[in-house]
């Protein structure tokens, strides 16, 4: 670890000690899961055990310095041994941060969520992904860097400056969900790891009516792959990070029990420019007959103009729609239930992703997940995951 | 022609009398609303108990901050700290009489805020028998009102009246309400489904005056009259006066209310 680093963590520890005499919450969830996967792996590396196990924990600490000032951490860690790295962990989130009237600030490792839709959010672009933990993306890693907001009237404007850029973390060598056969070599950044990104974003509401604007000038979150020839019959992959700009606007207007969602952006790189649309509407039905179950249907369009084999990263978005259904029960034990599929209509691929949460005792869920991949032979984005279909079960304690 | 002008003087008299009662039924709830002005804001701690059939139950911890809005509808904050599942989950809502009200919720593993569409606010609240309707801030034009009768409910002189919403998306047809004569509270509330049936019914429990004015229920049982579901509501720590303003109840700031 170098120094600076260790110094800044130190800084961090001593503020949490001393914030937890001035009231601080603590909580956390110890994870058990069950995964069994019905078909062989796709590539030769990959484990082939039908049934793996994993233990996990995510720990999240509150504790106030002073009245405008807090400390947030959230850190998280699995064994999995089966996996490629059977033990990782990340630091989601280690942000100080102070709050006045109209103004935040915050620095540390932020974790921030940009958009309205449900499936992905192409506006979405501060925190890398973790694709090992979910190759969905819907979990994402903690970013270095500083943020400074404005309260508005009826909305905010936040400015941030990130001065290193993570690499979005890969499935590689045993993992299951591998984007390709070959191994990673080191990732390259266009301009140096340690270049300065920075983003900046308007949002604003009118009575139904909310939007944002968002631009961001850095390295992109996602990689292109470039394949490279380490020894006579040995090729590797090499992520490379390209310095990107792109402007994302994101509208949501509700309409009775109705909600509609615009997300769209435009990025451009040295070599391309491209435009990227996600369209939705969300209703909800909060009381099915004289039950206390509430309905939510989501359906979502995708359109993405990167041409195939461009130095843009591949996205499963490019030609897609997406349908969800949530059922709340709203029982004593929180019990739901979701369905979302995923449709791409240019290669006739469909993702099935079923799951399903309830409380077994006052801190105990259990949760239950199963993806299933149609056809996706022909789908560059999917097609390595073809036999990676999969049920799990989870137990899990709070605390 | 004697017996006509007789009819003729009755329903005149029945309609003077409806009149006078819808009259009476206002002069209630406004001076329920006059004896209630001027709060600004108060803060309370919750613990909803959700007792399902067998006798099974779950409990819910949360924080509920209001604020007084004179002009428009009051906002509140609901901050939920446990169960765990639950916990650092809030909800934040605008309410605004006779318009939908504006409703947004934190989910703080997505690190998310969520805006809601709340013109139908029949939604269960938090799982328990309370909908997004029930635990709304109430405001006079929100119902029109018809005096019914003096009662004695258990052992306490009331008023009974019928609150029919105003609100065009109400899930109820009508509320008939016992309010305390002594200080212009709720003492029950009867919940008429669309069909004008008895659904639910809502007791409220030892009555506290708060900053010499206030009267606030410590306790509140809310039974489904159908399926035999209660919830309570235990209130503790009530803090008018509370150190929040208008602005710290801002959408996009509820992150910081998250713990």
């Amino acid at each position: 670890m170098k120094k600076g680093h260790a110094s800044v963590l130190l800084v961090f520890l001593m503020l949490t000690l001393y914030s937890t005499a001035n009231g601080a919450t603590f909580k956390g969830e110890v994870e058990g899961r069950y995964e069994y996967y019905a078909e062989a792996p796709l590539f030769s590396e990959q484990s082939d055990r039908q049934s793996q196990y994993a233990l996990a924990t995510t720990l999240d600490y509150n504790g106030q310095i002073n009245r405008n000032t807090d400390i947030n951490v959230s850190v998280f860690g699995r064994y999995h041994p089966a996996a490629n790295k059977s033990g990782r962990g990340d630091v989601r989130e280690l942000a100080l941060s102070y709050y006045a009237s109209q103004l935040e600030m915050s620095g540390g490792m932020l974790m921030e969520r940009w958009g309205v839709l449900e499936a992905f959010s192409p506006v979405d672009i501060l925190n890398p992904r973790d694709r090992v933990e979910d190759f969905q993306g819907d979990i994402k890693q903690g970013i270095p860097g500083g943020r400074i907001s404005w309260l508005l009237d009826n909305g905010r404007a936040d400015v941030w400056l990130l001065p290193y850029s993570r690499e979005e973390r890969l499935s590689e060598g045993k993992d299951r969900f591998r984007n390709s056969a070959f191994a990673y070599s080191d990732a390259e950044f266009e301009k140096g790891q340690n270049t300065l990104s920075s983003a900046v974003r308007i949002s604003q509401m009118l009575a139904s009516v909310e939007f944002a604007f968002s631009y961001y000038k850095g390295h992109a979150r996602s990689p292109y792959f470039t394949p490279n020839l380490e020894e006579v019959g040995v090729i590797t992959l090499q992520p490379n990070y390209a310095r990107i700009e792109q402007a994302g606007f994101e509208l949501l207007w509700i309409k009775g029990q109705l909600l509609a969602k615009l997300e769209s952006v435009y990025r451009s790189t040295d070599n391309e420019n491209f435009t990227g649309l996600g369209i939705g509407l969300e209703r909800e039905f909060p009381r099915i007959g004289s039950s206390k179950n509430a309905l939510t249907l989501y359906g979502e369009y995708y359109y993405d103009g990167r041409k195939s084999g461009s130095s843009s990263p591949i996205t499963p978005f490019q030609n897609d729609i997406f349908l969800g259904l949530r059922l709340a029960v709203n029982d004593l034990n929180s019990t739901e239930y979701e369905l979302r599929l995923t449709r791409d209509l240019d290669y006739d691929s469909t993702f099935w992703d079923l799951r399903a949460k309830t409380r077994i005792k006052h801190q105990w869920f259990v949760e239950a997940n199963l993806y299933k991949f149609s056809h996706v032979d022909n789908d560059p984005a999917l097609k390595s995951f073809a036999s990676d279909s999969r049920l799990s079960l989870s137990v899990m304690l709070g605390f | 022609m004697k017996k006509r002008a007789m009819l003729f003087g009755a329903s005149l008299l029945a309609t003077f009398s409806v009149f006078a009662d819808i009259d009476r039924g206002l002069e209630i709830a406004e001076e329920t609303q006059r004896r209630d002005s001027g709060f600004g804001n108060y803060a309370v701690s919750g613990i909803m108990t959700l007792e399902g059939p067998g006798g099974f139950t779950s409990e819910r911890k949360f924080k509920m901050y209001t604020i007084e809005v004179p002009d428009d509808g009051d906002k509140r904050l609901v901050n939920f700290l446990e169960p765990r599942d639950l916990a650092g989950m809030v909800s934040l809502t605008y309410s605004h009489g006779l318009e939908p009200d504006d409703q947004w919720i934190y989910m703080p593993a997505l690190r998310r805020t969520k805006r809601l569409a709340a013109r139908d606010k029949s939604g269960s609240f938090a799982g328990s028998e309370l909908s997004f309707e029930d635990i709304g801030t109430w405001e006079v034009k929100k119902y029109t009102y018809k005096y019914i009768k003096d009662e004695l409910l258990d052992g306490k002189p009331t008023f009974v009246v019928e609150n029919t919403p105003a609100y065009p998306y109400s899930s109820y047809k009508m509320i008939k309400e016992w309010v305390d004569q002594e200080i212009y509270h709720p003492l029950r509330l009867l919940y008429h489904d669309s069909n004008g049936r008895p659904l639910k019914e809502m007791r409220f429990y030892d009555y506290k005056k708060f900053a010499g004015k206030y009267w606030r229920p410590m306790k509140m049982v809310m039974t489904n009259l159908r399926t035999g579901a209660v919830s309570t509501i235990v209130w503790s720590d009530y803090e008018f006066g509370a150190d929040f303003k208008e602005s710290d109840l801002n959408p996009t700031a509820l992150r910081r209310w998250s713990k």
